[in-house]
């Protein structure tokens, strides 16, 4: 990568220069590409059942083989990222912009918004994030949208306490009095004082919430609450080949080999690009 | 890198310096302070007081002990309380007796008298009146000794809203057991007289079930009062309670004093392993000794181990869809009989039966499966699997409303709902799947807010009219299963085959009742699946029931 150096800017060319982040950012654009061109890569429906080719072994027409419904797996495990991708981004998406919202007008305001704000939050905090998101699911019923909607909202705190932190720490700054004292208003402050500090934080911890936003997804599908069938989902996939496992154990291997491939290369990779946009957050050696 | 080599606190060129209260300990402190915890922490069997020890769990390897892994156990033994799983229901056969069963709950066999001496007698003068004389020196478990007043008491109680012992939560009662009775006396000390307020053709058969057939002791209830009737139960059965842990599992021990014969082991646990791979993990183990409650999908596992017996029976469930047909909470979605229909032949049974249940089902006819003497073979695949028709009437129907369709949470269900709702979308049919926690499914539909379930019936009475009794007709308390469908015919046709002794009437009015079922499109059974049963070879005695609960009076432990 060093062709790259002077070319791109300082964190961009940093995060190019580790191996690590190279290959995790290299996985994560691949089960991208696979599931943006999931329908020219392989000939099946992954609905369609076909009762006759019911749990096949792997073969060069199926090369995972196939499930009980004789729907081909590697098709549905194609699929299935789009649903799994879907759910981590959009779900961060949710807390990224619901927790610079909040996060911002409680740093910034202060006082009764903000003390609203933040115990709200601690009591969310309460909750662990797969308990709350189940929560949001069972009353919001189940679907691709309610998944995203309940992992993001039990994301938002996350982001929430991060934005505020560093508006406060903002407040303090000699530019931001600066500012002030000459007269600018609410809204000028944070579109051009606050924002462009807070955003590439939360941006890099957006990175890092991916793969957390894909488990907790696939936990939720699961359980049964998350996607509903005949949608080709990673976690549910597991969950139906888990009765299978005393006879056809390999089943089980593949959707759960996705997921933790995913959700271990997002996590690499926002470790990655937080060590290159925030060099203090760099290898902390006791 | 350097910070790497930083020396730890505490520690000084091998030197161990002693840490003040607060300081950060070395590593070599912090392990040889786990080390010593560690060995106290594993040495405090040997100190410890013997009332702080956790009681030893019974296992498999204790002597003669049978361990049995079943679905779910609860703690309520009031045998016509709510259904708490099968397991619990093989615990109740065990402990409780009725005056009359099938021997070893094998339905293949014919009745035969249990507390009672011989088969009721029929008076003269009044036909809805019989006398059942019971055995002598029959005892509960407390030493009770059994007698007419027991019997008395305990139907009694669940017949006579004025009774001191009255129990509104026997919810079997009219449905599963003493369907037609009106009144219970005590002849003398030893013969007590039935009177039915309609034609009764076969009486003892009212008496025979596992949920509410089984007598308990007249003094224990009397000491537990009603809330608490179930929680000690007395019996006069093979076995008494030992223990019951909701979801856990219950321990049953010999009766000394038990009137039959002496059953083959003299501890039984029935432990509730309801997760399918966790009950296949436990057999395989050896920590429990059989199970009839296995999953389809582990049987070629089971097969290809030399240690284990496998046997497969058709069981006496029918798997079954149900359409709100009656419109009931004003769910109107199939109240078209075209779109009922055609749901019903676009479903394809044999690819439900090959794909859920891995070809372990015989196609379904009408409600009575193959054990019964009510099987109706003429009606297999009644709505045949027929894609175009089911488009034809889709056509005439016009407007297709999109269907949920309901499912239990636990075993294959949420992958049958799979497969129905493939087929159902192949022919214009948008479904969404519903799936609902196991434990609330059955109240849940029964409310008839539902537009279409699948679960599977099981009569509790053992016999063929039993669960048309208990499931449709117009007065009957589970018909919103099916959207309070209703239909008169139905109904005379159904007390009729209640009142009948002549089997082959009776067997022609159970034929027109499931044709009018399958006719209205109200329901149909899709398939009768096989039950597995699966035990160790150091087991023997054990007959593979059809039913969901087994005896095991006879079963001995090698």
């Amino acid at each position: 990568m060093r062709f790259l150096k002077g070319r791109l800017p300082r964190p961009v060319a940093h995060a190019f220069s580790d191996t690590v982040t190279v290959v995790a950012g290299s996985v994560v654009a691949l089960v991208i590409l696979l599931a943006l061109f999931a329908p020219l890569l392989t000939p099946y429906d992954p609905a369609e059942q076909d009762a006759v080719r019911s749990l096949e072994n792997p073969s060069w027409s199926h090369p995972f083989g196939t499930d009980q419904f004789g729907r081909d797996i590697l098709t549905r495990i194609l699929y299935g990222a789009r649903i799994s991708l879907m759910i981590g981004f959009g779900a961060v998406a949710v807390a990224l912009v619901a927790g610079l919202v909040l996060g911002i007008l409680s740093g910034y305001y202060r006082s009764v918004f903000d003390v609203v704000i933040m115990r709200s939050i601690d009591v969310a905090l309460a909750f662990p994030l797969i308990i709350f998101a189940t929560l949001v699911v069972v009353v919001l019923g189940s679907s691709a949208v309610t998944v995203i909607f309940a992992v993001g909202i039990s994301l938002v705190p996350l982001f929430t306490r991060l934005a505020r932190s560093v508006v406060l720490s903002l407040r303090e700054q000699e530019f931001f009095e600066a500012a002030v004292s000459v007269g600018c208003s609410d809204a000028r402050m944070m579109r051009h004082h606050v924002l462009p500090h807070v955003f590439p934080l939360l941006f890099v911890q957006a990175t890092t919430a991916i793969g957390l936003a894909i488990l907790s997804g696939a936990a939720l599908s699961f359980i049964g609450i998350g996607v509903q069938p005949p949608t080709a989902d990673w976690g549910r996939m597991v969950s139906e080949f888990a009765p299978l496992v005393f006879v056809h154990p390999y089943l089980s291997l593949y959707p759960g080999l996705a997921i933790a491939m995913t959700a271990v290369a997002c996590n690499l990779l926002g470790d990655g690009l937080l060590r290159a946009f925030d060099p203090t957050a760099s290898r902390v050696v006791a | 890198m350097g910070a790497h080599k930083r020396k730890a606190p505490g520690v000084n060129d091998g030197q161990r310096v002693p840490t003040a209260p607060g300081e950060a300990l070395s590593r070599t402190d912090l392990l040889r302070r786990a080390a010593v915890a560690g060995a106290a922490v594993a040495s405090t069997p040997a100190w410890a007081p013997a009332a702080l020890a956790a009681p030893r769990r019974i296992t498999a390897s204790s002597p003669k002990t049978l361990v049995v892994g079943t679905d779910a156990v609860g703690i309520d033994f009031v045998p016509a309380h709510s259904f708490q799983g099968w397991g619990h229901t093989t615990a109740l056969i065990h402990m409780l007796e009725g005056l009359y069963t099938y021997p070893d709950w094998d339905i293949g066999r014919k009745v035969v008298p249990v507390l009672a001496r011989d088969f009721p007698r029929r008076d003269a003068r009044n036909k809805r009146k019989f006398a059942v004389d019971l055995k002598k020196g029959v005892r509960f478990h407390d030493g009770t000794p059994l007698d007419a007043e027991s019997v008395v008491f305990n139907y009694m109680r669940y017949l006579d809203k004025n009774h001191p012992f009255y129990d509104p939560a026997a919810v079997f009662t009219g449905g599963n057991i003493l369907f037609g009775i009106a009144k219970v006396e005590a002849l003398d000390s030893d013969t007590v007289v039935f009177t039915t307020n309609r034609p009764l053709g076969d009486f003892k058969a009212q008496l025979v079930s596992p949920l509410g057939g089984g007598l308990l002791s007249v003094v224990g209830i009397r000491q537990a009062g009603v809330p608490n009737a179930g929680v000690a139960p007395q019996g006069t059965g093979p076995f008494r309670l030992v223990e019951a842990r909701k979801g856990d599992q219950i321990v049953l021990e010999r009766f000394e004093g038990y009137h039959g014969p002496r059953p083959g082991v003299d501890r039984i646990v029935l432990r509730a392993i309801p997760d399918p791979a966790a009950l296949t993990a436990a057999i395989l183990s050896g920590d429990v000794h059989l199970s009839w409650q296995v999953s389809l999908d582990d049987v070629p596992r089971f097969q290809r181990d030399n240690q284990l017996t496998t046997s497969s029976k058709t069981s006496l469930s029918a798997g079954y869809v149900a359409l709100n047909a009656g419109g009931s909470k004003g769910v109107k979605t199939f109240l078209d009989q075209r779109l009922r229909i055609a749901a019903l032949t676009a479903l394809n049974k044999q690819k439900l039966i090959q794909t859920v249940l891995g070809g372990r089902a015989k196609v379904g006819a009408g409600l009575v499966a193959p054990a019964l003497w009510g099987y109706q073979p003429q009606l297999i695949d009644f709505h045949k699997y027929n894609p175009s028709k089911a488009r034809t009437l889709l056509s005439q129907v016009g407007d297709v409303p999109a269907v949920t369709l309901s499912v239990p949470s636990n075993a294959h269900w949420p992958r049958a709902a799979e497969s129905v709702q493939a087929d159902w979308e192949a022919v214009g049919i948008k479904t969404t799947i519903k799936v609902i926690d196991s434990a609330a499914f059955g109240a849940t539909m029964s409310q008839g807010a539902h537009d279409a379930f699948m679960w599977d019936a099981t009569p509790g009475q053992l016999e063929s009219w039993s669960l048309y009794r208990v499931l449709f007709g117009c007065s009957n308390p589970f018909r919103f299963r099916v959207g309070g469908w209703c239909d008169q015919e139905f109904d005379r046709a159904l007390l009729a085959a209640v009142a009948t002794n002549d089997r082959k009437k009776a067997k022609g009015l159970i034929a027109l009742l499931d044709r009018k079922l399958l006719e209205a499109g109200a329901w149909q059974a899709n398939y009768y699946p096989d039950i597995v049963s699966v035990w160790r070879k150091n087991v023997s005695g054990f007959n593979p029931p059809v039913l969901r609960f087994a005896s095991l009076n006879r079963v001995t432990v090698k």
